[in-house]
């Protein structure tokens, strides 16, 4: 059975509403976790497809936190990260880490919803 | 106890709403994303409206694209706006400016303009905002037409706010009708567009304001959004116009370049050897702070 788990970070619990509700829309499971200890325990655990971060602030230590959530190269979750920064130095900076895909609010739900079917085909 | 009990209800209340927003952001958001996903949204009592305008609110300061009809029939279906509309008249304050950002939301024909008439001209600079913002995104038009016949000076954090609006697609960005035109809060207005979106190419229309335009206060925006967008510096014309500033003016600009990152040599351009020397200083004391902390 595909693996149709989603981990969502965010520091605003409405932001992640949005996207769990967009997510849920295309038959995924969508877990909200309010701090980075949580979503790093529940990675370990569920073992996620993808990951959605809501803020750059997370990351900015580096790829620490991006190492954690792909500890071996046997689970390798797709990163999205979806800020309001705009600025070019900043989204470069995150994909030379390593995040799979950098979106900017406002968002199109309908979009991040084809990603997400893209994704699990 | 009274006080206890009362503080409970508070919380529970709060709580209630919170959850119930939660649900309704969810449910609209699965909604707009796939039109095959259909669950209607009701809202029953007054709790319950209010928490629905709120995820309207919250959805759409966060989404663009299709979906103005979903959201248009889920406010006619529950009664959305008449339950806000009727709310304003009860309010005072800081619930009548969250409503009217509510009203702003929740609005899709540019003549609900008219309700926002009475609040526009308010004496309380946060009602008067709230009805600014709400505008804005009912009729964009009727907004810049505010903002020419306004007598108050627009304040830099109202400037923020509409920023913040205007980054959410309120409305097309042009930049060039505001800082060509008479009127002193669309020209403050053009700059922070400018510096905020980092616009370069209207450098040419700064420098042109920087020569010709008599306000200081405008002057003042202009050199420090050139700034910004770091822009050379070294004109005859910017000399010219720095010297009109006020001394502490033109010092806190000198602190301003330095942070910014201008050499020595731009700043020793533009300002006098006194003057200078208070940069040469700040630059010293960055850079010794650079080397402790890299040792």
């Amino acid at each position: 059975m595909t693996n149709r788990h989603i981990l969502i970070y965010s520091p605003s619990e409405e932001a992640a509403a949005m996207i769990e509700g967009c997510l849920e829309s295309i038959a995924c499971r969508a877990t909200y976790c309010p701090t980075l200890e949580q979503i790093i325990t529940q990675s370990q655990r569920l073992k996620p497809r993808l990951v959605i971060i809501l803020c750059c602030a997370a990351l900015i230590n580096g790829s620490e936190l991006i190492q954690l959530l792909r500890p071996t190269s046997q689970h390798h979750p797709a990163i999205y990260v979806i800020s309001w920064q705009q600025s070019e130095q900043m989204v470069l900076s995150l994909l030379e880490m390593g995040i799979d895909q950098y979106m900017t609010f406002p968002l199109c739900l309908q979009r991040l919803a084809a990603k997400g079917v893209a994704l699990f085909e | 106890m009274l006080y206890a009990m009362a503080l409970l209800w508070l919380i529970r209340r709060k709580r209630r709403g919170a959850r119930l927003r939660h649900n309704y952001i969810k449910t609209i958001s699965g909604q707009l994303s796939s039109p095959d996903f259909r669950l209607p949204i009701v809202a029953r009592t007054n709790t319950e409206r209010r928490a629905l305008a709120e995820a309207i609110y919250s959805v759409r300061g966060h989404c663009y694209g299709t979906g103005r009809d979903t959201l248009l029939q889920i406010v006619q279906t529950n009664h959305l706006k008449e339950f806000i509309v009727n709310r304003l008249h009860k309010a005072s304050c800081t619930k009548t400016a969250e409503l009217l950002l509510l009203l702003g939301a929740l609005s899709y024909d540019h003549k609900d303009q008219t309700l926002l008439a009475r609040y526009l001209q308010s004496k309380e600079p946060i009602t008067e905002l709230c009805a600014m913002l709400a505008l804005l995104n009912i009729a964009p038009k009727a907004f810049i037409s505010h903002l020419c016949n306004t007598t108050t000076e627009l304040h830099p954090f109202s400037r923020a706010c509409i920023i913040t609006q205007l980054r959410r697609g309120a409305m097309p960005i042009a930049f060039e009708p505001l800082l060509e035109s008479k009127h002193r809060n669309l020209k403050l207005l053009g700059l922070a567009i400018v510096r905020s979106f980092e616009l370069d190419i209207a450098a040419k229309h700064i420098t042109r304001l920087i020569a010709q335009d008599e306000e200081i206060d405008t002057l003042h925006e202009a050199l420090y959004t050139l700034a910004a967008l770091k822009r050379p510096l070294n004109s005859n014309t910017i000399r010219q116009r720095l010297v009109q500033m006020s001394a502490s003016q033109r010092k806190s600009f000198c602190r301003h370049l330095s942070i910014e990152g201008y050499s020595l040599q731009t700043i020793e351009r533009l300002f006098p050897h006194k003057e200078a020397c208070y940069a040469e200083q700040l630059i010293s004391t960055y850079k010794r702070e650079l080397v402790k902390t890299n040792a």
